[in-house]
């Protein structure tokens, strides 16, 4: 993929105070719709304990989803993310269930998604098979891997302290929301607070003019890769916690929703743009979405309809409404 | 191919559904996603030495001897689900003592590698063709093929009317197993009213059935009780987030019965997180999957689900086709009974 100047031009002018204001505004304003539309058609949505509910919900998609916005900055992308979270829970259940210690069962786990992303970023790199093929194809080799070492069962009967991890508090918050907390900040300064983050939206904007100008890019890629496989694990270690049991099958095709959440909040899918605010308001309107449309009972296949128009109206707005300022 | 088909798939759900809350996630998964993923890859390249035909549809797997004089040609839902793995292993089992080969294909839900994989079967040359249909009449072609090439046909669940034979549990008899032992114990521990929520797939047509006998087998013995919630979720993770919505929107609810244990589980672990006590709250779901089964043995708030008996399904299964094959007389329809499971006769179960 070849980065024209034209794009560069476009990075810098995005970065200018006005239009980022707006995107996010944007985003803030859909929210605000879709949060008043379910108060006022439901006595039971904007109540304290289901604010609680979303957080929770929320939880795993945002983990992943910072990730994968750090993926998508280098105009990469990480499809194993589902499977990769499937494949850590399993790994972290079946160890536990064969009398493992639960702690290092966990880091066993987290070292397990770390090694997936870093044999992605390897292949990326190395081999030089794009991002999307890579993952692809990662995809189905952990997921298979998921299915074999279980045979297709989901492992259970795990020491009752890993559900904590899912269904836990902590000063009335659900602990799987303050990971993602910890998560989206830690992601924050790495992106806006050191070098690294600088070079990745560098590399983002034009490999190229990024290699020439002295910034390890294959490094970066690795990096990028790897935290993505951490925060894999991470949502592994809460859906261990949540569900109480390792499931082979659990999340398939939810790679796609992290994607759509980390779109909607106006990354680029070609690298280089897109701010992880924007991302933390994609991923809570999915959330806020999803949790609504159960709440009022709406049928599955108009909840489909329906959030697939929020995502095309949302992101839409926004390219319409830039357009004119040009 | 198989490559250009996951990166169709996946641009195609980009485009029409990328949207999808965490439910239609799940749901899109079955059909789109799970192309690319192999449960038995390792068994691919057996397989393609085969046939090279093979390859299109999906995931093959040869067991017992692959220059057995028989060969038969298994195609089930997903094997993602532990019922079909189950009844595909005792299937094998089975034929293997019969001196049959066994090829299992796992469609993951889909149609279209379902019709691919019984065409590959017809080139294979197979002598039967076992079928659990993911949509009755969209495969009625293919399995005319195979029938005018004299294979035989055996349908699994769901009925197919160009079939020699059909072996199954009745979706809705065990929709009505759940509900009537759902329904009962809403009469002792509710005085029969109150509300339900209930976890359907709605997007399988046989499945709407067993929801339907859910729902009359609740009403049968507690006909005053209103369903509140009917929501999609077929696996744990959405079973969770539905559960907590219904939770939410109907505070005085009083039990979760989903189409399968899979959503039900997920459930379950909601209603427990949420504090809901096992005197005044209930789940239950379908499959007797170990997990289901440990959970009534534990006496808490997962109280029922039903036993679709896989390893007498693989049994009848391999009977009839064998006498088929032979020949010899055999039953057109064979029901197998369902049987309900609660803390009754948990003890039967190891």
């Amino acid at each position: 993929m070849s980065v024209s100047s034209q794009t560069v031009e476009k990075t810098q002018e995005k970065k200018g105070f006005q239009v980022k204001f707006n995107q996010e505004v944007i985003l803030l304003l859909v929210l605000v719709g879709i949060v008043a539309f379910f108060a006022i058609m439901s006595d039971a949505f904007l109540t304290t304990n289901n604010m609680v509910n979303i957080i929770r919900q929320i939880a795993m998609l945002g983990i992943i989803a910072a990730g994968m916005t750090m993926v998508l900055l280098i105009g990469g992308i990480d499809l194993s993310v589902a499977s990769n979270v499937a494949f850590t829970s399993v790994l972290m259940g079946l160890l536990m269930s064969t009398g493992v210690d639960p702690v290092l069962a966990i880091i066993i786990g987290i070292l397990g998604g770390v090694a997936v992303g870093a044999l992605n970023g390897l292949i990326i790199t190395k081999v030089g098979i794009p991002a999307l093929i890579t993952t692809l194809g990662m995809l189905t080799i952990i997921r298979g891997v998921s299915f074999v070492t279980t045979g297709g069962y989901p492992v259970f009967g795990f020491p009752d302290g890993v559900r904590w991890f899912g269904t836990g508090y902590v000063l009335g918050i659900p602990v799987p929301a303050i990971i993602m907390m910890v998560v989206f900040g830690a992601v924050y300064v790495l992106l806006y607070k050191t070098y690294l983050g600088r070079h990745i939206y560098a590399l983002g904007g034009n490999q190229e003019a990024a290699r020439l100008s002295g910034i390890n890019t294959k490094k970066i890629q690795m990096m990028v890769y790897m935290i993505s496989g951490f925060c894999s694990s991470i949502a592994g270690l809460i859906l261990l916690g949540r569900l109480n049991s390792g499931q082979p099958n659990a999340l398939q095709g939810f790679e796609l929703e992290v994607v759509t959440a980390v779109v909607l909040g106006g990354v680029s899918i070609f690298g280089g743009q897109g701010r992880l605010i924007g991302v933390f308001l994609g991923v809570v309107i999915l959330g806020v979405l999803s949790n609504g449309l159960v709440i009022l009972n709406v049928g599955e296949f108009f909840q489909m309809v329906i959030s697939g128009t929020v995502l095309l109206v949302a992101v839409g707005i926004d390219r319409v409404y830039n357009r004119k300022k040009k | 191919m198989k490559k250009t088909a996951c990166l169709l798939s996946l641009s195609a759900l980009f485009i029409f559904s990328a949207c999808g809350d965490e439910n239609g996630g799940d749901a899109n998964a079955g059909n789109n996603a799970n192309a690319g993923n192999n449960s038995g890859a390792e068994n691919e390249a057996e397989a393609n030495n085969e046939a090279e035909a093979n390859n299109a549809a999906g995931n093959n797997e040869v067991v017992g001897d692959e220059d057995a004089d028989v060969k038969i040609g298994m195609t089930v839902l997903d094997l993602g689900n532990p019922f079909f793995v189950e009844l595909t292993n005792s299937v094998e089992e089975l034929a293997a003592e019969e001196g049959y080969a066994v090829t299992i294909n796992d469609p993951r839900d889909d149609v279209n590698s379902q019709i691919e994989a019984i065409q590959n079967f017809v080139a294979q040359g197979m002598d039967a063709i076992i079928v659990t249909a993911t949509d009755q009449n969209a495969i009625n072609d293919a399995v005319q093929e195979a029938q005018d090439e004299g294979i035989a046909v055996i349908a699994h669940t769901t009925r197919l009317e160009n079939a020699d034979a059909w072996v199954g549990a009745d979706e809705y008899s065990m929709g009505l197993a759940l509900g009537e032992q759902a329904g009962e114990w809403i009469l002792e521990n509710h005085e029969g009213e109150g509300e339900v929520g209930i976890l359907n797939f709605d997007q399988i047509e046989q499945v709407i059935q067993r929801k339907e006998g859910i729902i009359d087998g609740i009403h049968e013995h507690a006909p005053d009780v209103e369903v509140v919630g009917d929501q999609q979720a077929g696996d744990p993770n959405s079973g969770y987030d539905v559960a907590e919505g219904f939770i939410q929107a109907n505070p005085d609810l009083l039990g979760i019965f989903g189409i399968n244990d899979g959503g039900a589980l997920g459930a379950y672990n909601a209603a427990s997180a949420a504090g809901k006590e096992p005197d005044n709250f209930a789940v239950g779901g379908i499959d007797a999957v170990p997990e289901a089964l440990e959970a009534i043995r534990e006496g808490g708030i997962y109280k029922f689900t039903v036993d679709q008996q896989p390893g007498v399904t693989a049994q009848t299964l391999v009977e009839v086709t064998s006498a088929i094959l032979n020949g010899e007389d055999f039953e057109e329809e064979n029901e197998i009974d369902v049987q309900p499971v609660n803390e009754t006769n948990i003890g039967e179960f190891e």
